[in-house]
């Protein structure tokens, strides 16, 4: 705990003020898709796009801002460069550098997962909005798998329970669905479940935005336990030959709490406290939309029938009594 | 010594292979439940589509994932991962021998079962001709061959990836061992893609064929199945040997009448000892009905471990007034 709480102070004595137009709009995500094809490349893997160097899988996130979680923009102005608190597998804090590509100028941060399972990925960015008194802290979470089947399934379900940084002022942690393992995807028609955590304990009353990549948003607030649930809807719909089962529909979640902490920043006063947390995730294509059992069970039978019906009468024709066939010769 | 020898020689194989394949059946079908993991790399068929239950993994389901990576890594760094995953097979493989179908595979199991259900209701059972016998063997070569190179290509881009696993994709194994778990889910047609879709559909037309070709023959499936051959390429170093002297055979055809694969070689052939053909499920019903003096017998590491004797023969047959006759059913 105390642990955690150090290096969050760390970071945040690493934020700079951020005057004026930091970031271009009220949220701050951390993203897996790279702005152009050329960014990170990378291999397919569990839990995303990963980059392998010597055995060891790399992820690449990027910074966005704009809450739609498809065409939200890059953010290439980001006056101070805060580092990255990850949280490890076994829950070990670490500071990653966010570092700008080389082309674009985009923020960007990429870290080791040697250890199979879930890391935790939160950057914590704060600035002013003097004209209305407020401070606004943007914390951006990502929650990342690291799976490879060659590593083996031993001991998956010890590793599924989400974790959470107590050190975090607002945080969103995505609950996991009955029996949920490293292969497990989230596809629409399920329901969703996200847990708001205020300096890790539950926080009802919260403001929760769920966002899709067609721009489908609904907002609700966070119950007694801090809990906010959402059936996740059909967003995609292709021509059948460009369907994609394993089509990721990316969706963004948004926590915003707001409490009447005063202070000065430099010099400059605010009344109250702005928090904006993050958490952008993917859901697929329900394999309801594109499984079928009556046919597959109609090909069976057909099969069952077709293949005993030929042999009981091809056996029934060997069966037949002799008859003696007479020439009229 | 000599009495217990002469015990295990005498032994009701029939009923000691029953109990055998019940608890590899229990132990591969419903193991996971007792979190029995025999790893990824069996060589039977342990269905890794069997979720929950599974006590370990058919080999051929990772080979087939291996198979499917990109050519550099599957040429590099993760050839070493091929490569230990093989060991692993071999090193199951080399203490049994062919016995993994004999007496371990659940789908092996499930067909013997289906066979006495067809010997209960009378129903006479099919065999092959020779000629058919010939023109059908070497098709589980050809899928194994199929199961390895098709995967490859995938590797190498040549071939769309929904064809991942194309041997699981028509093995009915994926569809009824499931079933032994509560499992319908492999049932169905995968309309995703026109790939997927063929390969579903053929998967469900070889479900319904195999529970007709396993009512009226033998161990029908494993005449085709690329794990029986996959064994037979490594089998010569294998402790697990069944071996005949030709001396003190008189060929009088027992043993072929009461093999489940028609194997026609070990009445006729008198010159080799290592009679094992590549059909052979070292099932033993041979030895246990041959009725010379060590004619035939199985061997462990060089030491026999059970042989047939006129002994064993004369009291088999007593008692098979009423569990030894269904072998000729």
């Amino acid at each position: 705990m105390i642990k955690h709480a150090s290096a969050f102070l760390l970071v945040m004595l690493t934020l700079a003020v951020a005057g004026g137009n930091a970031i271009a709009s009220e949220v701050l995500w951390l993203s897996e898709v790279p702005p152009h094809a050329g960014h990170g490349g990378g291999e397919h893997a569990h839990g995303g796009t990963v980059v392998k160097r010597r055995g060891v899988y790399y992820k690449n996130l990027w910074l966005r801002h704009e809450d739609n979680p498809q065409q939200a923009g890059y953010v290439q102005q980001l006056p101070s460069h805060s580092p990255l608190l990850l949280l490890d597998t076994s829950g070990q804090p670490h500071e990653q550098a966010v570092q700008r590509d080389a082309v674009h100028g985009l923020y960007n941060v990429e870290f080791p997962m040697p250890e199979e399972g879930f890391y935790n990925a939160y950057l914590t960015h704060q600035r002013l909005n003097v004209d209305e008194g407020r401070r606004l802290i943007y914390i951006a979470k990502a929650e990342v798998l690291k799976h490879s089947c060659r590593e083996g399934h031993d001991d998956v379900q010890s590793k599924m329970p989400p974790r959470h940084n107590p050190a975090i002022p607002l945080e969103l942690v995505r609950e996991r669905l009955p029996k949920e393992n490293f292969h497990s995807l989230l596809s629409h028609g399920d329901t969703v479940s996200f847990q708001v955590l205020r300096n890790g304990e539950p926080l009802p009353g919260a403001a929760v935005t769920f966002t899709t990549a067609q721009g489908w948003s609904r907002q609700a607030l966070s119950d007694s336990e801090g809990r906010v649930s959402y059936t996740l809807i059909r967003d995609y719909y292709p021509p059948w030959h460009e369907f994609e089962k394993r089509k990721a529909q990316p969706y963004l979640v948004i926590a915003a709490h707001t409490v009447p902490e005063a202070g000065e920043v430099e010099g400059t006063p605010y009344r109250q406290t702005v928090y904006r947390s993050s958490l952008a995730g993917n859901y697929y294509p329900s394999p309801r939309d594109y499984e079928s059992y009556a046919y597959g069970i109609s090909f069976g039978l057909f099969a069952l029938l077709a293949t005993g019906l030929g042999i009981y009468l091809y056996r029934r024709r060997r069966h037949r009594p002799y008859r003696e066939v007479q020439f009229d010769e | 010594m000599s009495r217990l020898r002469t015990a295990v020689n005498n032994l009701n194989l029939r009923r000691l292979r029953f109990w055998l394949q019940l608890g590899f059946f229990a132990l591969l079908v419903y193991g996971g439940y007792f979190a029995i993991n025999l790893g990824n790399n069996l060589p039977t068929f342990a269905c890794g589509f069997n979720q929950e239950g599974r006590g370990g993994v058919c080999f051929l389901l990772p080979l087939q994932h291996l198979m499917a990576m990109n050519w550099k890594a599957l040429f590099g760094y993760a050839g070493i991962g091929v490569l230990t995953a093989f060991l692993w097979f071999a090193l199951w493989f080399f203490v049994l021998n062919k016995a993994w179908c004999g007496y371990a595979c659940p789908l092996g199991t499930i067909q013997d079962w289906i066979t006495a259900l067809r010997t209960r209701l009378g129903i006479r059972y099919a065999r092959y001709s020779q000629a058919q016998f010939r023109a059908l063997t070497p098709i589980k070569y050809v899928l194994l061959a199929l199961t390895i190179l098709i995967p490859l290509a995938i590797g190498g881009g040549l071939l769309p990836h929904t064809m991942g696993t194309p041997f699981c994709d028509i093995c009915p194994g994926r569809m009824v061992i499931p079933l032994f778990t509560g499992d319908a889910s492999q049932l169905t047609i995968d309309f995703s893609s026109k790939t997927a879709m063929v390969m579903t559909a053929l998967g469900m037309l070889v479900t319904g064929l195999f529970f007709t070709g396993a009512f009226i023959k033998k161990r029908f499936f494993c005449f085709f199945c690329p794990m029986s051959a996959l064994h037979y390429l490594f089998s010569k170093p294998a402790l697990l040997k069944l071996k005949k002297d030709g001396d003190k055979c008189t060929r009088c055809g027992d043993c072929y009448r009461v093999c489940d694969m028609e194997i026609k070689e070990i009445a006729d052939e008198v010159n080799e000892p290592r009679i094992m053909q590549d059909d052979c499920i070292l099932c033993l019903k041979c030895v246990a009905a041959c009725p010379e003096d060590g004619a035939l017998k199985a061997t462990f590491a060089g030491i026999p471990i059970y042989e047939s004797t006129e002994q064993g023969f004369i009291k088999r047959m007593h008692k098979g007034n009423t569990s030894e006759r269904h072998d000729h059913d």
